[in-house]
């Protein structure tokens, strides 16, 4: 028997049976339907949570002092200090492009026109900080010897208060811990960036000044830096340069906690981890298609059944095992096929329309569609197996015996 | 005239169980080409496993079936698939028609097994439907058919492989008394043809009709 000749009879019988070929088929249809949204929801929270790391500078890497881990027994207690000497060292070290020293200052006071407003503000080393100088928009930005001097975020100059703030406006910042306040001249105000990393964040709601200009406002003894940021040549060579930062670090942090990350590392991990939620999402699906591989059996068994006689028929009149077993294979493939069809149409929608609810990104990517087809097919097929070796071998005697 | 059909110390026993059950003992029979015979015999003698042994349907516990001179009592399931789809035609007292496909496609079937092209098949099957009167029935399923339109589609189905014998198992048992007058007119025109027909029957009225009688008795001949 030809193949196209089972695939008519196939069609045949599905014309024949259209409401059993529906009841049948809805099972595989919800199953591919649920692998592929599974699947395409946990590729966008993917693609979505990486987005929210954004077009992060993965060739940046962050020197902190202290560390995520608690102290343990036998490791150092101190966190290390960070001053203009490791600046130095880490300018030194081979790979290292740019090191731009930072100090974050949390909950100042910032004053404008009798308004108040909660700020972090940041010290830079202007000279450092080209990025940073490329995205002024009016006025200009910091010099190294600028004191009274700040630089405002987007947000900051123009949404955060009623009035918008200018280029050669004074405001007055405040820090409560120790009631120092100072009057400062808005210099330049930055562009609006969408941009935000990981380690950065976006500079729209950031203030910046100098480190002396920080020293001096927040009037304490012994300054160091926050944190020192490190841009890296080569991206591919992070790694190695991390190793080479660290070793020369360790001359004079010997026994002081710190710790370097790299986005990337960070981005990784995270990825690893929404990727296996992926995969779990993908499982819950599974489960769904694997009742209706389920369902499947049992029409293809009610199936045979009912055609015990025509099987006893076909058998009189010349058709061996394999033309049996071949027609409800290819009936359970074709109905696995095209009812994974409706499946990842139907599962792609869906997996749209979640995605805009969730505000994140819809990826009905290639492989879920492939998977959740494949698996469709497959479920159909491995389920009609059993009942095409019953039918194939069915007593064409006894089959036409049956009523 | 050479034998078409040679049946050799057949025994066949069914194992229920177990318990084992003669149901034919010791059968030799002996079919030459062009022959029409009448197998007759009471209900549950064995007619109908004779008839199935012959057809290929099922294999004897021992002694031998010569079909064309092929010995088919040690055949595969392929090659008796082979055998039923080329070399018989049944024709059944229920018909067994397939009900979900129309005339054509019932009468189509045993060449789609022998893989004959297409156009081919199409061109056989309308010559037979036509043949018996079924021109305009070839669209109808079975049970849009009267009894003996069907009889009809299954004596097509019968024939399209040219067999080289007609196995027909009780044909009239189904039909009223003109019908199957009808349906024997068309076995005699056959066999008038040269076809060779072995047929079950328990009516004595039919066995008449046929130029041979074997009675079976029991699982024997007699």
């Amino acid at each position: 028997m030809k193949k196209l000749d089972a695939l008519e009879f196939v069609f045949l019988s599905f014309k024949g049976e259209k409401f059993k070929t529906i009841m049948s088929s809805l099972g595989i249809i919800i199953g591919v339907a649920a692998v592929v949204v599974m699947l395409s929801v946990g590729e966008g929270l993917i693609v979505g949570i990486s987005g929210v790391f954004g077009d992060m500078e993965l060739n940046m890497v962050q020197v902190m002092p202290g560390g995520f881990e608690e102290a343990e027994l036998g490791r150092p207690m101190k966190n290390a200090v960070l001053d203009d000497k490791d600046v130095s060292i880490l300018e030194g070290v081979v790979g290292v492009e740019r090191v731009m020293p930072r100090y974050s200052a949390w909950g100042i006071l910032m004053e404008f026109r009798n308004e108040e407003r909660n700020l972090n503000i940041q010290a830079i080393t202007p000279s450092k900080e080209q990025q940073i100088a490329d995205t002024i928009e009016t006025g200009r930005f910091l010099t190294d010897s600028d004191r009274n001097c700040i630089v405002l975020g987007y947000d900051v100059a123009l949404n955060m208060f009623d009035m918008p703030i200018n280029p050669g406006s004074h405001i007055t910042l405040s820090y409560p811990l120790t009631n120092t306040s100072t009057d400062f001249k808005v210099v330049g105000i930055l562009n609006d960036s969408e941009q935000s990393s990981f380690l950065g964040g976006s500079t729209n709601s950031q203030v910046f000044m100098t480190h002396p200009a920080m020293e001096s406002f927040l009037d304490i003894d012994e300054y160091s830096f926050s944190y020192i940021n490190v841009w890296v040549e080569d991206q591919d060579k992070i790694d190695e340069t991390i190793e080479r930062m660290k070793f020369a670090l360790q001359r004079t942090h010997r026994n002081e906690r710190y710790e370097i990350f790299d986005q990337g590392s960070i981005l990784e991990y995270v990825t690893e981890i929404l990727t296996k939620v992926k995969y779990g999402l993908g499982g819950i699906g599974a489960i769904a298609l694997a009742v209706g591989g389920i369902g499947i059996v049992n029409v293809m068994m009610l199936t045979v059944t009912e055609r015990i006689k025509e099987i006893g028929v076909m058998k009189a009149v010349g058709a061996n095992k394999g033309d049996i077993r071949t027609l409800f294979l290819i009936e359970s493939g074709i109905l696995g096929l095209v009812s994974g069809s409706i499946g990842v149409i139907i599962g792609a929608g869906i997996a749209f329309f979640i995605s805009v609810l969730g505000d994140f990104p819809s990826t009905v990517t290639l492989p879920s569609i492939i998977i959740g087809l494949g698996f469709g097919v497959g479920t159909a097929v491995v389920a009609g197996v059993y009942p095409a070796s019953k039918a194939a071998r069915m007593d064409p005697v006894e089959a036409l015996r049956a009523e | 005239m050479e034998d078409v059909l040679s049946i050799r110390d057949v025994d066949k026993t069914y194992q229920l169980g177990k318990l084992s059950v003669p149901v034919l003992k010791n059968i030799n029979i002996s079919i030459k080409h062009g022959e029409f015979v009448a197998i007759m015999g009471p209900s549950g003698s064995g007619k109908t496993t004779l008839m199935n042994l012959i057809g290929c349907l099922d294999r004897p516990s021992s002694g031998k079936i010569f079909i064309d001179n092929v010995d088919t009592s040690d055949l595969n399931d392929m090659e008796l698939a082979r055998i039923r789809g080329k070399k018989i035609g049944f024709v059944f007292q229920t018909f067994n028609l397939i009900a979900r496909f129309d005339s054509f496609k019932n009468v189509e079937l045993p060449m789609i097994y022998q893989d004959i092209p297409k156009a081919q098949r199409k061109a056989r099957a309308k010559e037979l439907l036509k043949q018996f009167g079924l021109g305009d029935r070839m669209n109808h399923k079975p049970p849009e058919l009267s009894g003996g339109q069907r009889q009809r589609v299954a004596i097509a189905r019968s024939l399209v492989n040219n067999p080289g014998i007609l196995l027909a198992d009780e044909p009239t048992g189904n039909l009223d008394t003109r019908t199957g007058e009808e349906i024997m007119d068309i076995f005699k025109t056959l066999n008038s043809e040269g076809m060779t027909i072995v047929m079950v029957t328990h009516e004595h009225d039919i066995g008449q009709m046929c130029h041979r009688i074997i009675r079976i008795r029991d699982g024997m001949t007699i």
